[in-house]
């Protein structure tokens, strides 16, 4: 492990720098209409980086975009430059566990692997960035997960202020930092120490058996009141950085046509519509019953951790404003009152 | 004309006495979201809960396509004037009674922050209302939005660039389909693939017919209340085109959406003398 | 734009009227330019506006629209309700930056077999004014043969 130390200055000479070599992805806060939306892109401009808040969407555009023609190059973005590895500049830790969830789908599934997927992931470097404070969507805490550091990426961004001090875990990634200063393990630590205190307090806590038993609450009534105000439309899956769900497509016309990869939603109506025309998801609570049961239940059962990582966007996100955490509440008030609950994982 | 908070004390007044001598069962209006700033529909059934019912400048939704779930059950809806229109539409489409629901119509209303289609607003006052909250205030068509965006200064070119601006974004979520209370179709020629009307994939060329088709499902129906526009995550502006369909059938047709729950829908009718505009002679 | 643009039209005939007239037109002998592409409607009442839409979606450069004249419609009143579809559409297109030329609307009667030649002389002219259309992207559409048919809008 070695820790470097540099200020805002530095790195962006060093970013500029490793521009040549690689394609670099990271938030940057674009006006879009009248909302501005931290989103993470390919750029150009390095100092378009936007570090301040979590971004609205998620690192699932770029390790796994929405539309990918087979075949071709896995990102139809034009700073993308297939020949070069990509850095994933200031990933947050939810979105780097939620980029191992997909990545046990993926890529360590033993039934199959996504050989596209695949290819592009050994391509991305994550380099993660530490969380200050808690935003107003965010649980990932309450779930068990670490905002202040996650073991999954390689490379650290630890920032306070204008000073940015960089855990490298990885001897391969030495030399990419080998330009900046040393810093000193101590002073991190201390800056950790303060981190872990401001994130102590949690308004939001659960207490639910992971994987959700199924037999016990497949046919209970709490659905319903949970998604009563759910639109179905595909924003919290489409915003989520875990929702992997995908759809094949052949594209065009007689002349020229494409096979395209493309995201699904499992809120939409169709997503689980037979060719019969019967569909055993054909309400709404039936679909967001599949959604939290995928989630808390199928992914932890299937794999490992959870299929939900806190990251709250499906949240801040969703048009009707329907709180996860209301239905996680839900569940666990089901639970306990019902005494299906018990610890098994 | 009365502000949110007393709109708010009127429509938790009704609520609790409507749920208390069961007149309803239940109570569609707004309430207060988990994060700041943010509304969520509440669905209220025991008359202690009615306190939790709010109406303030971000009730943007339009709850009438909740009617769509307790059909034939007795409810009470929250209508801005907008939402008015639309259960006039829906009465006159015959796929809600007006036996089962109970309108708790906004007169006066003070309008909603950051909805554009508020600026365009000529009716302010509920349409269909079976208990009265705020006061009624005199029509008027404000169209301060002419000043933020005329599309009639820009020329073709101009707009299909704006437009391409737009769509380009589009990540083809149907938020906006899904938040508009037109589209409670079966199956939406979207997702229709005999015919295919639209590729799946997300490009350029199919968002944009996707949103011109919208907007045609839209022509007559559409009553320009801006839940679209507010429910894109990606800040589209989605409402561009269905407003531009509200206000053609106003000029040529001199047709005015849901003002009466028994007029018949724009194109469900003609007349013979009809304006041919646009025709080759 | 080349002078040698011809344009492909997407043109929707109703059986009993218009393409009555492109045959009497055919019969008659009288020339008119061969860029359109007749899809047989059996009434304009029937055709949903979408066909339209999906015709520039998929490359059409121009559209045609013709049916029977209001009052002679073999269904009675396909094509009153038709007008006022074709007059939104009309209109939406035209709102969201889609030229006027590349829209054309008419009625031809049967027996109008000289002016269903006009009406098509007329359209293929209004749409080689404006030139190819390069779809909703603009990025243009792949000609037959592989090339790209033509440059910027
Ligand atoms: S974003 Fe909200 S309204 Fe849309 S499907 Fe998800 S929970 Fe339902
Ligand atoms: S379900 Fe919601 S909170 Fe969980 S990872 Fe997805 S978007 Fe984040
Ligand atoms: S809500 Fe916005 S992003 Fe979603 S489909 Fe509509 S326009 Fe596209
Ligand atoms: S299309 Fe019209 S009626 Fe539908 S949500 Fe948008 S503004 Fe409202
Ligand atoms: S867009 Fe058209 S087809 Fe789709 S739901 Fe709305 S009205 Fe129905």
């Amino acid at each position: 492990m070695m820790i470097k130390k540099a200020d805002q200055e530095s790195i962006l000479k060093l970013l500029n720098n490793l521009k040549n070599d690689y394609n670099i992805a990271a938030p940057v806060l674009l006006k879009k209409g009248k909302k501005e939306i931290v989103e993470y892109v390919f750029i150009d401009d390095l100092n378009d980086i936007y570090l301040d808040r979590q971004p609205d969407s998620s690192p699932k555009n770029i390790v796994f975009p929405q539309n990918s023609a087979i075949g071709k190059d896995y990102s139809g973005d034009k700073l993308y430059d297939p020949e070069k590895k990509t850095i994933l500049w200031g990933v947050r830790s939810c979105d780097i566990e939620a980029i191992k969830t997909i990545d046990q789908v993926f890529i360590e599934d033993e039934m199959y692997t996504d050989q596209s997927y695949k290819a592009n992931r050994d391509k991305t470097i994550i380099v993660g960035l530490s969380c200050e404070e808690r935003e107003k969507n965010c649980f990932c805490d309450a779930l068990g997960f670490n905002p202040i550091e996650s073991d999954y990426a390689p490379i650290y961004l630890f920032i306070k202020e204008d000073q940015y001090y960089i855990k490298i875990k990885e001897k391969e990634y030495e030399s990419l930092f080998s330009s900046l200063f040393d810093g000193d393990q101590t002073e991190l630590n201390e800056l950790l120490k303060l981190r872990e205190k401001d994130f102590n307090s949690s308004e939001f806590e659960i207490d639910i058996p992971i994987p959700l038993p199924e037999k016990d609450i497949f046919e209970a009534e709490i659905w319903d009141e949970m998604s009563e105000k759910c639109l179905s439309c595909g924003v919290c899956t489409y915003y989520c950085p875990t929702c992997y769900c995908f759809n094949f497509f052949w594209d065009g016309n007689d002349h020229d046509s494409t096979r395209y990869k493309n995201w699904d939603s499992c809120m939409f109506t169709t997503y689980s519509a037979h060719a019969s025309g019967h569909n055993p998801r054909d309400s709404k609570d039936k679909r967001y019953r599949n959604r939290i049961m995928h989630k808390f239940s199928y992914h932890p059962f299937n794999y490992e951790g959870l299929g939900c990582v806190g990251c709250g966007r499906c949240i801040s996100r969703c048009p009707v404003n329907l709180d996860i955490r209301e239905a996680l509440k839900l569940t666990e008030k089901y639970l306990q009152t019902k005494g299906g609950a018990k610890k098994d994982g | 004309m009365k502000n949110y908070d007393q709109i708010t004390e009127e429509i938790r007044k009704i609520a609790k006495k409507i749920l208390n001598d069961k007149t309803v069962d239940k109570v569609i209006g707004f309430g207060l979201g988990t994060i700041n700033q943010e509304i969520t529909p509440l669905f209220i059934s025991k008359a202690e809960g009615a306190k939790k019912l709010v109406f303030n400048k971000n009730s943007h939704m339009s709850l009438a396509k909740y009617l769509l779930n307790y059909k034939n059950e007795d409810v009470a809806i929250v209508a801005k004037p907008c939402d008015s229109r639309a259960i006039n539409t829906y009465l006159s489409e015959k796929i809600i009674n007006r036996n089962d629901i109970k309108v708790i119509g906004i007169q006066g209303c003070p309008g909603i922050e950051g909805n554009t289609a508020c600026l365009e607003c000529e009716v302010r006052n509920a349409v269909i209302s079976d208990y009265d909250v705020g006061e009624k205030i005199s029509k008027k068509k404000t169209n301060q939005l002419k000043e933020e965006k005329d599309f009639d200064s820009l020329s073709p070119e101009e707009r299909f660039k704006y437009f391409r601006n737009e769509f380009e974004r589009c990540t083809r979520c149907y938020a906006c389909r899904e938040a508009c209370y037109v589209c409670y179709c079966k199956e939406c020629f979207t997702e229709s693939n005999q015919p295919e009307w639209l590729n799946k994939s997300v490009s350029l060329n199919e968002n944009f017919t996707y949103h011109l088709m919208r907007a045609m499902h839209m022509a007559g129906r559409c009553v320009n209340c801006g839940a679209c526009e507010l429910a894109c995550p990606e800040g589209i502006d989605v409402r561009a085109l269905a407003a531009k369909m509200y206000n053609t059938a106003t000029e040529i047709f001199d047709y005015k959406v849901g003002m009466d729950q028994k007029q018949k829908t724009l194109l469900a009718e003609y007349d013979v003398h009809d304006s041919e505009k646009g025709f080759m002679e | 734009m080349s002078n040698d643009f011809e344009p492909k039209i997407a043109a929707f005939l109703c059986t009993w009227c218009s393409y009555a007239a492109a045959d009497l037109a055919g019969s008659s002998r009288i020339q008119y330019p061969p860029n359109i592409r007749v899809v047989r409607v059996p009434c304009t009442g029937r055709m949903d506006p979408f066909l339209l839409i999906k015709a520039f979606n998929m490359g059409a450069d121009g559209i045609l629209v013709s049916g029977c004249h209001p009052g002679d419609c073999h269904y009675l009143d396909g094509n009153l309700y038709a007008r006022r579809k074709f007059v939104m559409l009309n209109e939406l297109m035209q709102f969201a930056g889609v030229k006027k030329e590349r829209l054309n609307f008419t009625w031809c009667s049967a027996s109008e077999g000289k002016r269903f030649a006009d009406v098509v002389n007329k359209a293929v002219k209004r749409v080689k004014s404006v030139g190819p259309w390069q779809g909703f992207d603009g990025k243009g559409f792949q000609s037959k043969e592989g090339e790209l048919i033509s440059e910027e809008l």
